[in-house]
C-alpha cells in the first residue's frame, strides 16, 4: 500500500503532467503548421473524447494554455489533447490556400483589382444620396455586384437612379427592407452592374415599387 | 431519420430556479490540479509580441481553453460525409463552451471604447475618434458590457433571461443623447430550434397566400386593372391581409398589407418574413442574432461580418482591440446550433409529473387549472397563443428557407458562403421533436424526451409558445422615444410566455418586476385583456400568476 502510494505522489504527478503537457503543446504546434483544419479537430468535442465524471474544477483551477502567435494556434485543454482524433478520417479536405488564423481563402489580387476600379466608379454616386453607403462589392460573379443602403426607400431609389445613369441603365437590382435591433431601420439594394442588353432594369418613379418581390 | 447518438448527462438536478449549470470544462479535466501549475510553466516558455500576448501567456484564452476556433469546413464535411450526428455533437459542445466562455482581451473581447475602456454600459456615441466607439466597423449601438453571454443569459441559470441590472442600452443612431435611446432587457434562449422553424413555416404559408393573389389577378400580364385582398392566415395567427391590385392595361401590381384589424399595428414587415427575435421581432434568424450580440454586448467580432470579398477579414479589426478574426463561421455556427438545440420551456406541473421536483399540493393544481381558465376568459390567448405546431420537425443550419439565412448566400461582409463552405445542402440538422442535446435524459409523462418539443399524433412538434410572433402597437405607455426598427414607437412582438416563470423582470426594458405590474402595463392591442384582468376577482388575478408562473425553464445538470 505504501509503495502504491507512492507511485501517486503529487511530486510524480507533476512530471508526469509536465510531459503530458509539453508533448501535448508540441504535437499541437506540429498540426497547426501542417493541417489548419487539424487544429479545429483538435480542438473540437471528440466524440470519445476522455473524461472523468463528478471532477469539477473551478475557474481559478482551469488550465491555461500554451500560446503561440495570432488568434488560432492554440493548444487545446489537456482533456481534449489527449483525446483520439476520431474525426481525422471524416473531415480530409481543407479550404485550399488556407493559412493560420484564417478559414476563408485570401482575395486574389485579380479580384482586389476589378472590385477596387469597381468601388471607385460607383462611390461618387453613392456618397452623393444623404445617408446612403456602399456596404461591398463583389466581383466573384461578373457581372460584379454591390450591396448599398440607404435609410429610405426613397433615398435608395435616388441610388439606383444615379447608378443606373453611371452604367447607362446596365443595371439590375433586388430591393429589400433590413431591420436589425443593433442598426436599426434600413433598405438595401443588390445591385449587379453592367448587365448584359435585355437583362437591364429600369428603376420606377414610385419608390413603392421597389419594394415589391419578383 | 436515423436515431443519433446522444449525450448523456448525469441524473442531477436541482430544483426550479434554483439549479446551477455546471460548464463541462470545470469537469472531468485528466490532469487536474497539477496540470494548471505545469501549463503556466509552460505558457511562460512561449513568447509572443505585445501586451495582448502577454494576456495570452498568462492568463490563458478562453478560445484556446474550448481547444481552438471551430472551422467551418470541418462541420460541414462531416455532414457531407454522413456523420451529422458527429457536426451536431462537436458544434453544440463547443457552442456550449463558447456561451459560457469569459473571453478576455487577449481573445478580443471588449473593443476600444475609447479613452482606455474597454466596457461601457453607456453607448459612447461622443468617442469619434480613431477606431472608438463610434467609429467601430460595423456599427454599434451598444457596449461592449460584457465578457460573456452567461453574464446576461443567467436567470435561473445559463442560457435564461437577465434581471434588470442586465439590461442594455443602445443608441442606433449613434446620437448621444439619452432620449434618444432604448433599453432591453435579456429574453431567454430555451427551445429557439422550434421557434426559429415555426417562423419558417408561417412565412412560407404567408408567402404562397401572397402568390396566390398575384396569381388570381394575372401579375406579370397585361390587361384591366382589378383587385383581390386575401387573408394572412397561418397556423390558425392572422397576420392580417394583403392586397394585390393589377394596374390598368399594365403587367404590373401593387401590394399593400393591411393589419389584421382597424387601429392594429401591421404584424409583420411587407416582405411577408415572421421575426421570432428580438422585442420588436426584428431579426429573422438565430444566426444574425448571435453575431450581433457577439459584436454589441461582448466586443467579439464574428470574421463573416468584416472585411469584404476583396477585403481578407481575417486581418481586420473592426473594434479596435488589436485583435483581428476573433470569432470564425464555425464558431458562429456552433452558437448557433447551440442556442437553436436547447431544451423546451417546460411547467411545474410536467416537472412534478416526472418526479424532478415535490409534487404540487392539490391547492397549488387546483389554483393553476382555474388561473388556465382566466387566461382563456380575459383573453390572454388571442396573441399569447397557447401553441402552435411544425410541421417538418428537423432544424438546419444554414437553413433550407432562404429567408432564414443571409441573402444571396453571402454573409453580411459580403463574401460568399462557398467561401467557407458554409453549404446549406449539408447542413447541420437535427429533429426538434427528438434530439434534444439536453434534459434528454428523462422521458416526459407520454415517454417522449423532457427537452425535446412533443410530437402529436400527426408526427408534428408542438410548439407550446402562448405567443404568436405577431407585432402588436402595445399603446403610449409602453412606447418608446424612438422608432428602433421602424415598425412604431409602441410595437412589439408578443411576448413568448413559455418559461415566464423563471424569467423576472418583465417587458422590454424590465419595469416589471412582477407578473402583475406586467399585465397592468398593457394597453393599445392588451387594453381589453388588461380591462378584463382588472375587472376579475382577486383570487381569479392570484390564480392567473398562479398558471402562469407554472410555466419554467429547467435543467437537468450535466
Amino acid at each position: 500500500m505504501a509503495k502504491a502510494h507512492s507511485l501517486l505522489s503529487p511530486v510524480r504527478l507533476l512530471v508526469a503532467s509536465y510531459v503530458l503537457v509539453l508533448g501535448a503543446t508540441a504535437w499541437v504546434a506540429c498540426s497547426s503548421e501542417a493541417d489548419p483544419a487539424a487544429q479545429s479537430r483538435s480542438g473540437g468535442a471528440q466524440p470519445g473524447a476522455q473524461q472523468v465524471p463528478g471532477v469539477v474544477l473551478g475557474p481559478a483551477e482551469a488550465p491555461p494554455v500554451t500560446q503561440t502567435q495570432g488568434t488560432q494556434a492554440r493548444a487545446p485543454s489537456p482533456s481534449r489533447t489527449l483525446a483520439a482524433d476520431t474525426s481525422s478520417n471524416t473531415s480530409p479536405s481543407v479550404v485550399a490556400g488556407l493559412g493560420e488564423g484564417r478559414e476563408s481563402a485570401p482575395p486574389t489580387d485579380a479580384l482586389v483589382a476589378m472590385s477596387r476600379n469597381l468601388e471607385q466608379r460607383i462611390t461618387p454616386p453613392i456618397a452623393s444620396v444623404a445617408g446612403a453607403q456602399m456596404l461591398f462589392v463583389s466581383c466573384d460573379k461578373t457581372p460584379c455586384m454591390t450591396r448599398t443602403q440607404a435609410p429610405s426607400l426613397a433615398a435608395l431609389r435616388q441610388v439606383l437612379t444615379a447608378l443606373s445613369s453611371e452604367f447607362s441603365g446596365q443595371i439590375a437590382f433586388t430591393v429589400r427592407e433590413r431591420l436589425s435591433a443593433y442598426a436599426g431601420h434600413a433598405f438595401e439594394a443588390d445591385v449587379i452592374v453592367g448587365v448584359a442588353q435585355g437583362a437591364q432594369q429600369p428603376v420606377p418613379s414610385d419608390e413603392n415599387d421597389l419594394l415589391i418581390e419578383p | 431519420m436515423q436515431t443519433r447518438k446522444r449525450i448523456t448527462f448525469n441524473h442531477a438536478w436541482i430544483s426550479v430556479g434554483q439549479w446551477v449549470r455546471v460548464p463541462q470544462h470545470r469537469r472531468g479535466l485528466v490532469l487536474g490540479g497539477t496540470a494548471l501549475v505545469v501549463a503556466l510553466t509552460s505558457s511562460a516558455l512561449v513568447s509572443s509580441g505585445g501586451d495582448l500576448g502577454i494576456v495570452r501567456n498568462v492568463e490563458g484564452s478562453e478560445i484556446a481553453r474550448i481547444g481552438a476556433h471551430i472551422v467551418q469546413n470541418t462541420l460541414t464535411n462531416l455532414v457531407a460525409q454522413g456523420h451529422n450526428d458527429q457536426a451536431l455533437d462537436q458544434a453544440f459542445e463547443i457552442g456550449d463552451e463558447l456561451f459560457a466562455a469569459h473571453f478576455n482581451a487577449g481573445d478580443g473581447s471588449g473593443a476600444n471604447v475609447g479613452n482606455g475602456s474597454r466596457f461601457t454600459r453607456m453607448p459612447r456615441a461622443d468617442l469619434i475618434g480613431s477606431k472608438q466607439w463610434a467609429t467601430h466597423v460595423p456599427s454599434r449601438a451598444t457596449g461592449p458590457n460584457t465578457q460573456a453571454c452567461t453574464d446576461c443569459h443567467s436567470k435561473p441559470a445559463d442560457d435564461g433571461a437577465g434581471e434588470a441590472s442586465t439590461n442594455v442600452h443602445r443608441d442606433g443612431n449613434h446620437t448621444a443623447r439619452f432620449n434618444q435611446m432604448v433599453q432591453r432587457n435579456t429574453p431567454h434562449v430555451f427551445g429557439l430550434g422550434g421557434l426559429q422553424r415555426l417562423a419558417e413555416e408561417m412565412t412560407v404559408d404567408l408567402k404562397a397566400i401572397r402568390n396566390s393573389a398575384r396569381a388570381f389577378v394575372n401579375c406579370g400580364t397585361v390587361r384591366a386593372a382589378t383587385s383581390v385582398t386575401n387573408n394572412l392566415v397561418s397556423k390558425g395567427v392572422n397576420f392580417g391581409s394583403i392586397t394585390v391590385s393589377h394596374d390598368n392595361n399594365l403587367s404590373t401590381c401593387r401590394e399593400t398589407l393591411n393589419p389584421p384589424a382597424t387601429g392594429a399595428a401591421l404584424a409583420l414587415s411587407s416582405d411577408l418574413v415572421v421575426r421570432p427575435f428580438q422585442w420588436k421581432g426584428s431579426v429573422a434568424f438565430i444566426r444574425d442574432f448571435v453575431r450581433g450580440a457577439a459584436h454589441n454586448e461582448i466586443g467579439m467580432q464574428a470574421s463573416e461580418l468584416l472585411g469584404s470579398p476583396s477585403v481578407d477579414p481575417a486581418g481586420v479589426d473592426g473594434d479596435g482591440d488589436g485583435v483581428p478574426n476573433e470569432l470564425f463561421v464555425g464558431d458562429i455556427t456552433a452558437l448557433t446550433v447551440y442556442q437553436a438545440d436547447q431544451p423546451r420551456p417546460t411547467t411545474r406541473q410536467e416537472l412534478a409529473g416526472v418526479g424532478l421536483i415535490p409534487a404540487l399540493s392539490a391547492t397549488e393544481n387546483s389554483d393553476i387549472a382555474d388561473g388556465s381558465l382566466v387566461f382563456d376568459r380575459t383573453g390572454c390567448g388571442n396573441c399569447h397563443v397557447r401553441r402552435l405546431t411544425v410541421n417538418d420537425v428537423i432544424f438546419r443550419e444554414p437553413s433550407a428557407n432562404a429567408d432564414f439565412r443571409d441573402t444571396g448566400n453571402l454573409f453580411p461582409n459580403g463574401r460568399t458562403f462557398s467561401s467557407s463552405n458554409f453549404d446549406p445542402n449539408n447542413a447541420i440538422h437535427f429533429d426538434i421533436t427528438q434530439d434534444a442535446q439536453e434534459n434528454n435524459t428523462v422521458n416526459a409523462a407520454n415517454g417522449q424526451p423532457l427537452g425535446a418539443f412533443q410530437r402529436d399524433s400527426q408526427g408534428h412538434a408542438v410548439i407550446e409558445l402562448f405567443g404568436d410572433l405577431r407585432r402588436h402597437d402595445m399603446g403610449p405607455k409602453l412606447a418608446e422615444e424612438i422608432d428602433e426598427v421602424g415598425t412604431g414607437k409602441s410595437v412589439f412582438m408578443t411576448e413568448n410566455l413559455w418559461g415566464v416563470g423563471s424569467t423576472a423582470p418583465y417587458l422590454h426594458d424590465g419595469r416589471a418586476a412582477t407578473l402583475t405590474e406586467a399585465i397592468l402595463e398593457h394597453d393599445g392591442e392588451g387594453k381589453a385583456a388588461r380591462d378584463a384582468f382588472v375587472a376579475s376577482s382577486t383570487t381569479a388575478q392570484q390564480h392567473l400568476v398562479a398558471f402562469l408562473n407554472n410555466m419554467v425553464l429547467f435543467k437537468l445538470e450535466e
